[in-house]
């Protein structure tokens, strides 16, 4: 499927999915440092695949919802791929209500009410804390991005 | 990721798990099973022949295996940080409760009290005792455990990742992601987070050892009772897994700040109405 654009969506799963391991670097901070090891690991699951799939270079953008106790919260997600690799990538919250910003802003602190949680098959982990079970899935997230990208 | 080489057992009543990057060999794996059979002989209140089981018998004094000194100075520690709330001497308290050698899951009217910490002298390596005290290192003894079986790897390999259901070291050249379980639905987790090679982890929650109505294995030294407000901890400590499942416990029992003074840690950790506290470094996160 070719797109008229240099722009693509991405499924709001996998979208959902980038914003929620970019979160990972502790306080939500831009510094690109932090960022870094998110993009490689990302980028490195996709390519550790079965298929060898080549991503197409370019500028990609999606939006994905996830639920809180506060109702629906969107998050925009844009990346860019060079060589087959993420080299950009920027999340920006679209908090739509003033609790779903309060949230965002007690994420920074360090303290929520409530926490939403995920499925397990929802993210991809090497094992669980609190059991000896190892997990697998996740994998799905990154292959709705890799199906994208290879459209 | 994890090396790819899984080697599971059972071990000290709880399952393990071992990855490297190449099948052990033999005289390793004997080591490593050697490494805990000798601790569990010295430290299980679930075995008559134990070291601990001998001192609940009645007052003396005790030669204490090597790790001792570590083992009970950290104690020492946690529980002056906790104003006595965690305390290794709960072993009596516990086994009275239900938590005992047979599992009988009895809680009985009226379980002993807990003996205070300065009611026994440690002066490495001797423990002097003027009761009977049982000593339940339950808070940290299974993290040191997989310090000591890390300390054995390590002299053979220099990738492993030890897994002791929910006391984790990571050995490795690259980081690996560990779910936060949710206590209240195990098919479900609250956040992720990203040990790095050569750190530790442990993850303690009262759901999965509970037997009876607000019964469970975290014990409040000063009252003798289980903890309710704080329902599940992970922490994250370099290089020690001890303290990783020590200050897991201490968790449950104090304030972080508190235990920040004298620790290094890393900590997420969830009340029982919901919410979900963490440091601001912590490596991973939470999905509010």
């Amino acid at each position: 499927m070719k797109l008229p654009s240099h722009k693509k969506f991405l499924s709001a799963s996998a979208a959902a999915s980038v914003l929620l391991i970019t979160a990972a670097c502790g306080g939500g901070s831009d510094d690109p440092a932090d960022a870094t090891p998110t993009t490689s690991e990302t980028s490195s699951a996709a390519t550790d695949g079965t298929s060898s799939a080549t991503f197409k270079d370019g500028d990609y953008e999606g939006s994905g919802e996830y639920s809180n106790p506060a109702g629906l919260s969107k998050v925009k997600v844009e990346l860019t791929l060079a060589g087959g690799k993420i080299t950009d990538i920027e999340v920006t919250p679209e908090a739509t209500n003033g609790t779903s910003k309060g949230f965002q802003q007690k994420f920074a602190s360090g303290i929520a009410d409530e926490v939403v949680g995920k499925s397990l098959a929802e993210i991809k982990v090497d094992k669980v804390g609190g059991s000896s079970l190892t997990v697998q899935g996740f994998n799905q997230a990154i292959d709705a991005i890799k199906a994208d990208a290879t459209a | 990721m994890p090396p790819p080489e899984v080697w599971q057992f059972e071990a000290i009543g709880t399952a393990w798990q071992i990855d490297t990057a190449r099948p052990l060999p033999e005289n390793v794996i004997a080591d490593v099973l050697g490494r805990i059979k000798r601790f569990d002989k010295a430290w299980s209140r679930f075995r008559d022949d134990s070291l601990v089981s001998d001192i609940a018998r009645g007052p003396g004094s005790w030669t204490m295996p090597d790790e001792a000194d570590m083992l009970l100075s950290f104690y020492g520690d946690l529980n002056e940080l906790t104003d006595g709330a965690v305390n290794p001497l709960v072993g009596g308290t516990l086994s009275d409760l239900g938590y005992d050698a047979t599992y009988s899951l009895e809680p009985k009217a009226d379980p002993a009290a807990v003996p205070s910490w300065d009611s026994i002298e440690w002066r490495a390596p001797t423990l002097t005792t003027i009761e009977p005290v049982t000593l339940d290192v339950g808070a940290a003894g299974k993290g040191l455990l997989v310090d000591l079986v890390a300390g054995v790897l390590r002299q053979h390999t220099n990738q492993f990742t030890i897994d002791a259901s929910g006391d984790i070291y990571h050995h490795g050249t690259t980081p690996i992601r560990v779910a936060l379980e949710d206590p209240r639905d195990p098919t479900r987790a609250i956040g992720v987070l990203e040990l790095e090679p050569e750190d530790a982890m442990c993850a303690s929650a009262t759901n999965r050892r509970s037997w009876g109505d607000g019964l469970h294995h975290v014990l409040d030294g000063r009252t003798g009772r289980p903890t309710r407000d704080i329902i599940a901890t992970w922490v994250v400590v370099t290089q020690s897994c001890m303290r990783a499942d020590g200050l897991a416990t201490a968790l449950f029992l104090a304030e972080p700040a508190r235990l920040m003074s004298r620790f290094s840690y890393e900590f997420v950790r969830m009340h029982a109405d919901g919410r979900v506290e963490w440091s601001p470094e912590f490596p991973g996160e939470v999905f509010v």
